[in-house]
């Protein structure tokens, strides 16, 4: 059982309710970098940390915090935790930090961020929270990566920075493009989670049919013995 | 309201627990800010580094401001002793994108002719979209001796993708060799020379 809860909100965070493909929230980051792969995914992975360490905070201090002033006490938590980000990053990671640019700073006005404190940590537990952020981070890193992935072969023809073919199309390593990638991307992942989708239900359904006919055919061999009892009590 | 009845208030309680955040969260980065601090030096290590790929020896000099740029302001410069006529130049380039800055390391070599032999960025100011500027668009840079030689936006034909900041750093770039120029490629001649005139004497005595 709480396998499964946990189980649930993974899934959810990481397919059913992934951010990039399913909710459309990040929108500007994910244009922004996705036309280098590794940019994308050091910022996905900024974002699991930042998400995880933001939803465990404002799980924590949910009961505290009067709930007229959640908003501003959620920026205020989350601003800290970006600009902790920063300075480690531009410490250990100067590479990725320069890579980033001013999109790490704008994680603070994240939609995903602001959207799962609001949506979920602030009603579960700190550990559910902690589930929520870290599937959901990792929804986001895989969506951007993948993307990025797509955009830097076709835009740079290389990937991860490793020069793989010489053709290319530039528009592909613009935010037009990453615009086309997105909403391709969005319709692909749709297409796939709905025909998964209806197939587990016509599943489900002929099972449910199956276990009628089943039930069906267990009354009809019971409904001769019927009469044979009426038969055998006239008798009597 | 009494004074008490605010006390009891839940815009009472708002205040508090808003100010009891921000001074927590205030604390908090006022010690990480001390810790993971970047200072100049190690920002010029981690330039060296990237450089040369060892350390090196050098001598601090300081920037003169008799030189005048048009486009760009040299922040520091560092004249390497283990690499002969080796000259980093920490130089920002502006007329970037969005009217912001990029912040350069420029090798100049003075041994023949004035050029540059690397080019790395160091910070920015609003360039969004720096990351674009790859390795290969830097190396049109190196090995120009001549500031007019390479014009803003004009990349021997790569496109970056980030033309205003590729923009500042050629400023940047065109700012470090006028200023190696006007500074020290004109002793470095009269060195020259000399050592020539040196090679007559002694030539001449034997």
């Amino acid at each position: 059982m709480m396998k499964n809860k946990y189980g649930k909100i993974a899934m959810d965070g990481l397919i059913f309710n992934n951010p990039t493909f399913m909710l459309v929230l990040g929108t500007c980051p994910t244009l922004g970098l996705i036309s280098s792969a590794s940019s994308a995914a050091g910022m996905g992975l900024t974002v699991v940390v930042i998400l995880t360490l933001s939803n465990i905070l404002i799980s924590a201090f949910r009961k505290i915090i009067p709930n007229e002033v959640r908003i501003p006490a959620y920026i205020v938590i989350i601003a800290t935790l970006v600009t902790l980000a920063r300075m480690v990053m531009q410490k250990f990671i100067p590479d990725l930090y320069d890579s980033l640019g001013g999109f790490l700073a704008l994680i603070v006005v994240n939609c995903i961020i602001l959207g799962r404190a609001e949506a979920f940590a602030n009603k579960h537990t700190v550990l559910e929270s902690a589930v929520d952020g870290l599937s959901t981070g990792l929804g986001f890193t895989a969506a951007l990566t993948i993307m990025g992935v797509v955009c830097e072969f076709l835009g740079s023809g290389s990937l991860f920075g490793a020069k793989i073919m010489d053709f290319s199309i530039g528009l592909f390593a613009t935010p037009a493009g990453s615009f086309i990638i997105y909403g391709l991307s969005i319709a692909l992942f749709t297409y796939v989670l709905g025909t998964i989708t209806r197939y587990r239900r016509v599943k489900s359904l002929k099972l449910s049919r199956e276990n009628l006919l089943d039930g069906g055919a267990l009354a009809e061999a019971s409904a001769p013995a019927a009469p044979a009892a009426a038969e055998i009590k006239e008798a009597e | 309201m009494t004074a008490k009845q605010f006390f009891k208030s839940k815009a009472f309680k708002c205040i508090v627990t808003l100010l009891a955040i921000l001074l927590v969260c205030g604390v908090m980065l006022t010690i990480c800010n001390a810790l993971f601090f970047v200072s100049a030096e190690e920002k010029l290590q981690r330039a060296i580094s990237k450089i040369y790929g060892e350390e090196v020896e050098y001598n601090i000099a300081e920037p003169d401001s008799s030189v005048t740029l048009t486009s760009s302001r040299v922040e520091e410069v560092y004249e390497i002793t283990t690499y002969e006529g080796d000259y980093l130049l920490k130089v920002t380039g502006f007329e970037g994108y969005s009217g912001g800055t990029v912040t350069c390391w420029v090798l100049a070599n003075v041994s023949d002719g004035v050029k540059i032999k690397k080019i790395t960025i160091d910070s920015n100011v609003n360039q969004s979209f720096i990351w674009k500027v790859s390795d290969g668009a830097l190396q049109t840079l190196v090995g120009k001796q001549d500031a007019a030689g390479f014009e803003k936006f004009d990349m021997d034909g790569i496109k970056t993708g980030a033309s205003y900041s590729m923009g500042a750093i050629s400023n940047a770039a065109n700012g470090a060799l006028e200023y190696v120029k006007a500074k020290y490629a004109a002793a470095s001649a009269y060195l020259f020379r000399g050592a020539e005139c040196a090679i007559v004497l002694q030539g001449g005595n034997a």
